[in-house]
């Protein structure tokens, strides 16, 4: 199984309408390697300066960047539009839902991409966090230099790849 | 007959000489005082008088030689065994029968415990005089029989103007039943313990008070009246009260403090995100040029020094929440001309309305204005000595107009403001997009940026 397979897959779940809409690869080989083509990762992110270095820090190591929000109900609303196979999201964002809102509406009606979530707070902050769903998500905290987020994105894309 | 009478009397009848010796002894005599007849008769009467009443006796006879009686003396007397006891004495004269005067009659009455329960309702009297707390007693009707010396201080009526009166004058209207109540309980025998109740003043002022009201039972044990024993606690509600009240405005304060503390935390950090990103993105353009790398670092201080500003007017104002963003814009613009500027002199007008913003507004709108006075700095007024800088700021219901010119030399005709490769610009426009606004570039000598904010609804 190579990695592609799953990007594949990614992409046809994006479109499909048919019940398992997870980045299940179709064996169980391992997605160790590099896809052939670049991961592409939504940001959301309230504070556009971040977004912006974000963006430059994921492009320099191979990630294509889908978009930039600024709040949920835009990620919810272009979501199948941007086609993320992982998604890079504060959880205090400008509008009305917040990081974890939006993970639960996106991995319950849009499909089960993995969410590393970057916030300034602590996980315990949030007791909603339970909320999403096990295996789906990971957490990284502010301030992060630009390695341990990349490090961080590889693992939970290997990580829900091999689930 | 009359000797028998005499002997089955319970009084003491005894006679004696007019010089004080014993003559005859009644069987009460000898329960009495604890002689028998034949210890006594022919013995001085002074035996039975203890030490500190040794005149009474040489002056009672003197009387009775007199031909007067003595009626109902209270006195004292020592028994056999040097027990001492209070006896009423009426001692009368006998007389022969030519009316002379030969001996005197003594009967005496034993009142010790009748003097003994008299001092304790004396003493009990004191105590309940001179108790704080409200006494008072009040038949099964509830008219008040009795009322102490703190009642009239607790209640402010005299005894003369309640006693007589029902005890209900006391009641405070919004509590109609809690007499009655009361007195139904004492009806069956109950004790009322330590009931806290409220009590209205005769100036009509409420009290608290804690209330214990007792059966008072006959030799019969049957209930005839109740005893009622208040205590002002009104100042101990009161405390009660207060210390609840400071608890919950402890409890709420320190509530608020943990949301302020998660809040400075998540500002630190959140902060510290952008600061390294404006870092990173400003480490690129420096890699380009190299030479430029001090630039860039001066730069970056400013930034940073910008931010902190916003922080340092946040921290001042009263509510922590909001700046004085005109303020802000003086010490700002300030600082940056400080930082860039030696021998330089530039006027600062900022007119339009004053307006207050929040934490993430603040530092937007302050990194904005510190790129572009940095710009007019560095390229309006590379070739002057002086300078102007204006800033008008309006505002509608929905959003803010800011105007920023300087009488510098202009953008140079070939920089456009959307396509230049600036870090400064970029952040400009990165910046105008995530406030929701709008920014647009007018002039050629005097060159003006003209931003539109929209007003989020929580405010900026």
């Amino acid at each position: 199984m190579t990695s592609s397979t799953s990007i594949r897959l990614a992409a046809q779940h994006g479109n499909s309408t048919t019940g398992d809409r997870r980045h299940k690869p179709l064996t169980g080989e391992s997605v160790q390697s590099k896809p052939d083509r670049p991961l592409r990762v939504l940001i959301v992110e309230d504070e556009l300066l971040v977004a912006e270095n974000t963006k430059e820090v994921l492009k320099a190591s191979g990630f294509q960047v889908a978009g930039i929000c600024r709040t949920g109900e835009e990620v919810i609303a272009r979501f199948e539009k941007f086609n993320p196979d992982l998604v890079l999201m504060d959880i205090r964002l400008a509008g009305t839902l917040d990081g974890i809102q939006t993970a639960v509406v996106i991995h319950n009606t849009l499909r089960e991409t993995p969410i590393l979530f970057m916030t300034a707070f602590t996980p315990g902050h949030f007791p909603h966090l339970s909320a999403v769903r096990r295996g789906l998500y990971d957490y990284i905290a502010k301030p992060c230099e630009p390695p341990e987020l990349i490090a961080h994105l590889r693992d939970l894309w290997k990580r829900t790849q091999n689930q | 007959m009359i000797a028998s009478i005499i002997d089955s009397s319970d009084d003491a009848i005894y006679s004696k000489s007019l010089e004080g010796t014993i003559l005859s002894w009644n069987r009460s005599a000898e329960r009495m005082f604890g002689y028998r007849p034949e210890e006594i008769i022919g013995r001085p009467g002074s035996l039975m008088t203890p030490d500190d009443r040794a005149d009474e006796i040489p002056h009672i006879l003197e009387r009775i030689k007199k031909g007067e009686r003595i009626d109902h003396y209270e006195t004292i007397r020592k028994r056999k065994d040097g027990g001492l006891i209070t006896i009423s004495l009426t001692v009368s004269p006998i007389k022969d029968s030519e009316g002379t005067i030969i001996a005197a009659s003594s009967i005496a009455r034993d009142i010790t415990s009748e003097s003994r329960n008299s001092d304790i309702r004396n003493f009990l009297a004191s105590i309940v005089d001179s108790s704080d707390d409200a006494i008072l007693s009040k038949d099964l009707n509830g008219i008040i029989l009795s009322w102490n010396l703190g009642a009239q201080r607790l209640y402010g009526y005299s005894p003369e103007e309640i006693v007589g009166h029902h005890v209900s004058i006391l009641a405070p209207p919004d509590l109609p039943d809690d007499i009655p109540n009361i007195m139904e309980r004492l009806n069956k025998g109950e004790r009322i313990d330590h009931y806290e109740t409220t009590r209205v003043t005769k100036d009509g002022r409420k009290l608290n008070i804690s209330l214990t009201v007792s059966p008072i039972l006959d030799t019969h044990g049957r209930v005839i009246a109740a005893s009622a024993i208040a205590r002002d606690i009104t100042a101990r509600k009161h405390d009660e009260l207060e210390r609840a009240r400071l608890v919950v405005e402890l409890e709420k304060s320190l509530a608020q403090k943990n949301i302020l503390l998660q809040e400075v935390y998540h500002r630190v950090k959140n902060n510290l995100q952008v600061i390294s990103s404006l870092l990173n993105l400003r480490s690129k353009y420096a890699m380009k040029n190299p030479e430029q790398a001090s630039v860039a670092f001066k730069e970056s201080i400013e930034r940073i020094r910008a931010i902190s500003l916003v922080h340092e007017k946040l921290y001042q104002a009263p509510d922590l929440e909001k700046l004085d963003f005109v303020a802000y814009l003086r010490a700002l613009i300030d600082q940056v001309v400080h930082a860039y500027t030696i021998n330089k002199k530039v006027e600062l007008k900022i007119s339009g309305d004053a307006f207050e913003v929040g934490l993430g507004t603040a530092i937007s709108l302050g990194l904005i204005l510190n790129e572009l006075v940095t710009n007019s700095l560095k390229h309006a007024f590379a070739l002057k000595h002086e300078g102007v800088i204006e800033i008008r700021c309006s505002g509608t219901s929905d959003a803010l107009h800011i105007e920023y010119c300087d009488d510098g030399a202009g953008l140079p005709p070939d920089v456009d403001f959307e396509t230049a490769d600036s870090f400064g610009f970029r952040i400009v426009k990165l910046l105008i997009k995530q406030l929701q606004g709008s920014i647009a570039v007018s002039g050629v000598n005097r060159t003006t940026f003209h931003m539109t904010i929209l007003k989020p609804q929580g405010g900026l």
